[in-house]
């Protein structure tokens, strides 16, 4: 009886194994970037319309945290991270080869409120308003340091305190974009530093711009990665993407398409 | 004999491949630290400030659930009336909810915008993202730990001893203080230890329900997971000292246990 079970166990473990080590279609695994998310999806409807045998499976995190699991060995054909950084970090650990990695898309920093303003922000002036409640993602993070970046030049147009009371007025250093966005929505903070494109994902809330001269330019690299399972498919994903189709949904998304 | 001796050893084999499954990160984990021996991040202003926010909370989450947690551990273990055992299911739950729904439903409830929290916000109450939103998810999350240990305790006192003592004269809450408390110490103590360190290493609830700001909501178990994204060497100690925590808490909560028992 007992063996039965044991025999029951390794049945088990075998056809496991099958589905985990042949699956019915080869399979491209993305790591991208959270703000490439709504993107991405759209991107890849249109990829499987190209290549209807390929399986697109995507891994949205903060780059920061895409970076760390591929260092530690995670599997994956390629990598699109929201700043440069994080792709050199992998270009320095050979996991990427330095003339693969190319900028695909380019993005901003906008200020985003919920629908009711609850605060009454009408300008970028208001964030330092005492007792505002801000979130931004944390330091780490690639938008998180561009939001200090852009505060920082933000003393620039107020006055040299401008970025301390701001930041005297943040509630919570999120881990991705995302978080911040969701924080919003919920209407549990009165403003949120995210990325233009986060801003056209979310259409319900308004949305106050920085003005050219003090934002930065958040560029966005994508490589297939030299230890990718499927180098063949990465390949094509990449081309798709830089393909004036892959680029024009990107700029439907709120991105800055690099092949205009 | 021989059937016998083939069972031994397939006994032996499971437990074995388990007893390795848990052993194995652990190990790794302190390996890996010790490789790269990065004692000097223990001292930095933010692994300081995430120890001070950890205890501070889970010490007071602590208080919170005794006060509170023993006289309903000792309803569910007495007192018999209609719809106790939905309240017993009710303190239950947050034991096998995972942590992300009691960070979600804390915040619809106690959020600015919650069935609760806009309330509180007339009266100028606001919640979440402070350091009290860190210790109503600790409780939530770590109180139903405390409850059951001193619930089961309260329970497998002999009823004799208090029916003795109301018959001496005893008020009920001499009964409670002088029969009930010393019976079920061993309940209240080990469920006290597993509160605390449930409480100490809480995660997803209070990540989703009271944010992540350095010196106000990061505690250790949110300082290792954003430290990952940073400097791993930082994670990897502080992840240690955690473990070592837990251990310790474990090991003193088998001595209590077993003393106890002798007394």
């Amino acid at each position: 009886m007992k063996k039965h079970v044991l025999y029951l166990l390794i049945f088990g473990l075998f056809v496991f194994s099958r589905c985990s080590m042949q699956p019915a279609k080869p399979e491209i695994t993305i790591f991208a970037a959270a703000s490439l998310t709504e993107a991405f999806n759209f991107l890849t409807l249109g990829f499987s319309g190209q290549h209807p045998e390929i399986t697109v499976s995507i891994s949205y995190s903060g780059s920061q945290t895409l970076r760390t699991q591929i260092l530690e060995g995670a599997q994956a054909d390629v990598f699109a991270s929201a700043n440069l950084k994080h792709m050199d970090d992998l270009i320095a650990a050979r996991l990427v080869e330095p003339d693969h990695s190319q900028v695909f898309v380019t993005n901003q920093i906008v200020v985003v409120l919920p629908a009711d303003n609850p605060a009454d922000v009408r300008t970028l002036e208001s964030l330092a308003t005492p007792g505002l409640k801000l979130v931004m993602a944390a330091p780490e993070v690639p938008v998180g340091s561009y939001s200090l970046d852009v505060l920082s030049a933000l003393n620039g147009l107020y006055d040299p305190t401008y970025q301390a009371r701001v930041l005297a007025n943040l509630v919570s250093s999120e881990e991705n974009v995302k978080q911040v966005i969701a924080k919003v929505q919920l209407g549990e903070v009165d403003a949120g530093m995210v990325y233009r494109s986060d801003a056209v994902a979310a259409p319900e809330l308004i949305v106050l711009p920085i003005p050219e001269e003090y934002n930065i330019t958040a560029e966005y690299a994508i490589a297939p990665l030299t230890a990718a399972p499927h180098p063949d498919l990465a390949e094509a994903f990449l081309e798709y993407v830089l393909s004036s189709k892959g680029q024009a949904i990107l700029e439907r998304w709120g991105f800055t398409p690099v092949r205009p | 004999m021989v059937r016998w001796r083939q069972t031994t050893w397939l006994l032996i084999l499971l437990s074995l491949a388990f007893a390795l499954l848990l052993a194995l990160p652990i190990i790794a984990l302190l390996a890996r630290a010790v490789q790269q021996s990065a004692i000097s991040s223990l001292s930095t202003p933010a692994t300081l400030a995430a120890l001070r926010v950890s205890l501070l909370t889970s010490l007071t989450s602590l208080g919170l659930v005794i006060v509170s947690g023993t006289p309903l551990a000792y309803i569910l273990a007495r007192w018999q009336f209609r719809g106790r055992a939905w309240l017993e299911t009710l303190v239950d739950l947050p034991i096998v909810m995972p942590p992300s729904v009691a960070g979600l439903a804390l915040l619809v409830a106690f959020g600015r915008r919650g069935l609760i929290g806009a309330l509180l916000l007339d009266l100028g109450i606001s919640l979440p993202f402070t350091t009290a939103a860190v210790v109503l998810a600790q409780v939530f999350v770590a109180g139903p730990l405390y409850v059951r240990a001193v619930r089961v305790g309260f329970a497998a006192v002999d009823e004799q001893l208090e029916e003795a003592a109301l018959a001496e004269g005893a008020t009920p809450i001499q009964i409670f203080r002088y029969v009930m408390l010393p019976a079920a110490r061993g309940a209240l103590v080990s469920g006290a230890i597993l509160c605390w360190a449930r409480a100490l290493g809480e995660f997803g609830a209070t990540i989703l329900f009271a944010g992540n700001l350095i010196g106000r909501t990061q505690t250790m178990p949110l300082a290792i997971y954003l430290s990952l994204e940073g400097d791993i060497s930082e994670a990897l100690l502080l992840a240690v000292l955690m473990l070592f925590i837990s251990g310790a808490s474990l090991l003193l909560l088998r001595r209590l246990e077993e003393h106890w028992q002798v007394v």
